[in-house]
């Protein structure tokens, strides 16, 4: 077995382990918050899901702009691993977000500076997959992506300080000005965090994997048609 | 697959909106049932998304072996 192969299972049973280990936490170990009740237990997941949705976004613009200095279809893989890992956890924050927010605030969305921010995030990564699935493969639109995927990076410290700036009805918590956890609250919460970025890493090593097999598929479908050109 | 995306955001996006005016002050849902539905919701995102990877393998093993075929019989190779 290959020592890349190892990593990856090493990855994914320590991802998966930490994963359980993290919802039991959740469910049987962090106490119910008092003024929310049971329903702020999403915290756990959202917030996770958020900084895995950025990690995603940023690993996806770096690529994008390592690809825009020396074009690689390895970037290339990278950027749009990235993108669509950060889409699928960005989606689940801007469904997770609503869910509690409907309980909290009695309303499931308001334009608030770090939600709207947010959904702005999500249509500009969207738009660079959208892009990416509807067009034809071509270097021509390979670098209109990766700009805009570079040029989108610029909304996440945005949303990331949006509530510190701006203020909005978004709780802080942990960042400034916000009131902390309580003990076994934090304990829940660095699990769940470790849990989630393990869980993003298996991710976005498949999915690079299969980015990765499809150029080279791509790249061979070219061979094999020159080769028929040539011999015809 | 292309139309079903697009049929998604084409719906995902006016929903964000209408959500804006959901019913406020006396919500009635309890906190466990939207808790749930809402980690019920992550785990179909994670592994929808596995299942995707999952198929797009597949159908790259398909190219594979629909490249080969095209190879052998431009080399006058058999099987």
């Amino acid at each position: 077995m290959k020592s890349s192969q190892l990593a990856f299972y090493a990855l994914t049973a320590a991802a998966s382990v930490l994963t359980l280990a993290a919802l039991g936490l959740t469910f049987f170990y962090a106490p119910t918050e008092l003024t929310m009740g049971v329903v702020q237990k999403i915290f756990y997941s959202h917030v996770p899901a958020a900084l895995c949705a950025y990690a995603g976004f940023i690993v996806a613009s770096a690529a994008s702009m390592g690809y825009l200095l020396r074009p690689r279809a390895g970037l290339d893989a990278v950027a749009r691993a990235g993108v669509e890992v950060g889409l699928l956890f960005c989606v689940y924050v801007l469904i997770s977000g609503p869910i509690w927010g409907y309980k909290a605030w009695g309303k499931a969305w308001v334009w608030d500076p770090q939600l709207t921010a947010t959904f702005v995030l999500f249509l500009m990564y969207g738009g660079y997959f959208l892009l990416r699935v509807f067009s034809p493969p071509g270097e021509r639109i390979r670098k209109i992506a990766s700009a805009l995927a570079v040029f989108a990076v610029v909304n996440i410290p945005i949303v990331h300080y949006s509530v510190q700036k701006w203020g909005g009805l978004h709780p802080t918590v942990e960042r400034e000005g916000g009131g902390g956890l309580a003990p076994a609250m934090k304990t829940t919460f660095s699990l769940s965090m470790l849990a989630f970025l393990l869980l993003f890493a298996v991710l976005i090593w498949l999915s690079i994997r299969v980015k990765m097999r499809e150029t080279r598929v791509e790249e061979l479908y070219l061979d094999v048609e020159d080769l028929a050109r040539s011999r015809s | 697959m292309k139309l079903k995306l697009l049929a998604f955001w084409l719906i995902a996006m006016p929903g964000v909106a209408f959500a804006q005016g959901a019913p406020s002050e006396d919500v009635q849902v309890p906190g466990g049932a939207l808790m749930l539905v809402s980690y019920l919701i992550l785990w179909a995102l994670l592994l929808g998304y596995l299942a995707y990877l999952a198929r797009r393998q597949s159908s790259l093993e398909d190219d594979l072996d629909t490249l080969r075929k095209r190879m052998d019989d431009m080399l006058g190779i058999e099987d």
